[in-house]
C-alpha cells in the first residue's frame, strides 16, 4: 500500500468500521511487538496496545494526513502510552507472576502462559532490555526503534516528530549511557 | 566497551517475536463496535444534544413562567438536584437525565434515569456496545430516586435503584438470558467458556414512573413488556456484565473490567 492508498483508506475508515478493521489488521501486531520490546511483559504489552488502539480510533477523526505513514502516528501513540504509565506508576518489580496452568488450548489465558513462557526464554533480549529500561524516555525510544524495530534514522524521525540530526544525536548519547550500564 | 561493539551487539540480539490472537480478536471486536463510530451519525449526535438541551429549556421555560405553586416546588426540585455536583457527575459520566419530579408534602422526589436510546433504524439488529469499565464501577448505578427537602432547599438523599428488589427474575427469565447469552457468537468470543456465572438479575427497564406518597416514592414499570437481565462472569479477576433483552431476544451491552493493574514490568521509569 503506498501514502497515497493509506491516505484513501484513512479517511474512510474515519467512518467506516470495516475499513477501520483493515488498518488495524495490518498495525496490531507491529505495535503489539514495539510495546512488549518496550515493556518486556506481556500483560502489559495487551493493555498499552489496546489503549493505543482507542486513543488512535478517538482520535481519528481530527487525524490530518501530513504526507508520513500511518504507522508512525501509531507508534508515538504507543510510545506516549508506554511514557505515561511508567510515570504514573514508578516502581521496579523483580519478577512475574507465575499464571496456573490451564487446560483447554483454545483458552486465551493459555495463550498468554505460552507467551510469558516464549519470552523467559529471550534472556539475552531482556537482559539488555532491562538495561535500555533505566534510561531516560528519549534514548529508550530511539534504541527500540533503531535497533529492535529496525527502523531507519528518516523512520524514527517521523515517527517521534524530531529532526534526523537529533535523532542521531539522541542515538548516540543513548548508547553512551547504555555503556555505562553494561560495563 | 566501544560504541561500534555494543552496537553490533544490539543489531544481532534475537528480539521476540510474540503473537496473542486471543487478544487481537477481541480489541478487534471492542474497537470496531465502541461508540466512535456510533457517535459518527450526525443524525444521532443532533437527537442526543436535543435529548440534553430539552430538559434545560423546559426547566427555563418553567422558573420565567413562574406558574402555580406546585409546578414551581418541582421546578426548584429539579433544579436543585441539577446543581448538586454528584448528581452532575453521574448525568455526565453515566449519560443519566432527572426525567420526573413527584412532591409530597415538604420533600421532593427527582428520578434520575439512563437516557432512553434513539431507535433510528439505522442501527444493525446485531449491533451490540462493548465498553471496558473502570476498577470497581462494573457494577454501575442504574438510576436513583434523588430526595430533596424543599424547606432546606438541598438534597437530601440519592437512593439507588436496585431494580431486583422491585422486579426479580424467575427461574424460567434467568434460563432465557443465559440461552440468549450462550447462542450470541460475539459473546462466545469475548467471553471464555472457563468464565463463572456468578448471578442473574434484572436489570432497569427503560421506561419507568415515579410514584410519590407519605413522604415516600418508589418507581414502578410503565408497562410489564420490557424485561432485561444482567449476566455476571467472572474469570481470574477479570469481570463480565451481559445485559440481555429477554422481549427482543438479544444482547444489547458488554461491559468488562481487566486484571487489577499489578503490572510486572521491567521498566523503572
Amino acid at each position: 500500500m503506498d501514502l497515497f492508498e493509506e491516505k484513501e483508506i484513512i479517511e474512510k475508515a474515519k467512518k467506516n468500521p470495516e475499513v477501520f478493521g483493515l488498518l488495524y489488521d495490518k498495525y496490531y501486531q507491529p505495535i503489539f511487538s514495539y510495546v512488549l520490546k518496550r515493556t518486556a511483559n506481556i500483560e502489559l504489552t495487551q493493555d498499552l496496545t489496546s489503549q493505543t488502539f482507542f486513543k488512535a480510533l478517538t482520535k481519528l477523526g481530527t487525524f490530518r494526513w501530513q504526507n508520513v505513514p500511518f504507522s508512525s502516528w501509531l507508534y508515538r501513540i504507543a510510545g506516549n502510552e508506554i511514557a505515561n504509565h511508567f510515570r504514573k506508576n514508578k516502581y521496579r518489580v523483580v519478577s512475574l507472576e507465575k499464571i496456573p496452568t490451564l487446560v483447554s488450548s483454545s483458552n486465551p489465558l493459555t495463550e498468554i502462559i505460552k507467551a510469558e513462557n516464549e519470552l523467559e526464554k529471550q534472556k539475552d533480549f531482556l537482559s539488555i532490555q532491562e538495561k535500555i529500561s533505566k534510561l531516560p524516555f528519549k534514548y529508550q525510544e530511539v534504541i527500540t526503534l533503531r535497533f529492535f524495530e529496525k527502523k531507519k534514522i528518516k523512520e524514527i524521525s517521523q515517527i517521534l516528530g524530531k529532526r534526523e540530526g537529533t535523532i542521531k544525536s539522541l542515538l548516540h548519547r543513548g548508547l553512551a549511557k547504555l555503556k555505562t550500564f553494561i560495563t | 566497551m566501544e560504541e561500534k561493539d555494543l552496537i553490533k551487539k544490539l543489531e544481532n540480539i534475537k528480539v521476540p517475536e510474540i503473537e496473542i490472537k486471543g487478544h487481537k480478536k477481541e480489541l478487534k471486536v471492542a474497537l470496531l463496535n465502541s461508540d466512535y463510530f456510533q457517535k459518527r451519525d450526525i443524525f444521532q449526535v443532533f437527537k442526543k444534544s436535543l435529548a440534553v438541551l430539552v430538559p434545560v429549556l423546559a426547566l427555563l421555560l418553567l422558573l420565567g413562567f413562574n406558574i402555580i405553586e406546585p409546578k414551581l416546588a418541582e421546578a426548584n426540585a429539579l433544579r436543585l438536584a441539577m446543581n448538586n455536583p454528584e448528581i452532575k457527575r453521574l448525568m455526565e459520566e453515566k449519560n443519566m437525565v432527572l426525567s420526573e419530579v413527584k412532591v409530597s408534602g415538604e420533600k421532593a422526589y427527582v428520578l434520575l434515569k439512563p437516557q432512553e436510546k434513539v431507535e433510528s433504524g439505522q442501527e444493525k439488529d446485531s449491533s451490540i456496545k462493548i465498553e471496558k469499565a473502570k476498577e470497581n464501577e462494573i457494577e454501575d448505578i442504574e438510576g436513583a430516586i434523588i430526595e430533596i427537602s424543599l424547606e432546606q432547599k438541598e438534597v437530601t438523599k440519592i437512593d439507588p435503584i436496585e431494580w431486583e428488589e422491585v422486579a426479580p427474575l424467575d427461574d424460567n427469565e434467568k434460563e432465557k438470558a443465559k440461552e440468549i447469552a450462550k447462542e450470541n457468537e460475539i459473546l462466545r468470543d469475548f467471553i471464555p467458556k472457563e468464565a463463572r456465572l456468578e448471578k442473574i438479575k434484572s436489570s432497569l427497564p427503560s421506561k419507568i414512573n415515579l410514584i410519590a406518597e407519605d413522604d415516600k416514592a418508589k418507581v414502578i414499570p410503565q408497562h410489564n413488556t420490557e424485561k432485561i437481565a444482567k449476566i455476571h462472569y467472572t474469570l481470574e479477576g477479570k469481570e463480565w456484565v451481559v445485559k440481555v433483552d429477554l422481549v427482543k431476544k438479544k444482547v444489547e451491552e458488554i461491559k468488562y473490567s481487566l486484571k487489577n493493574q499489578n503490572f510486572k514490568g521491567r521498566n523503572n521509569q
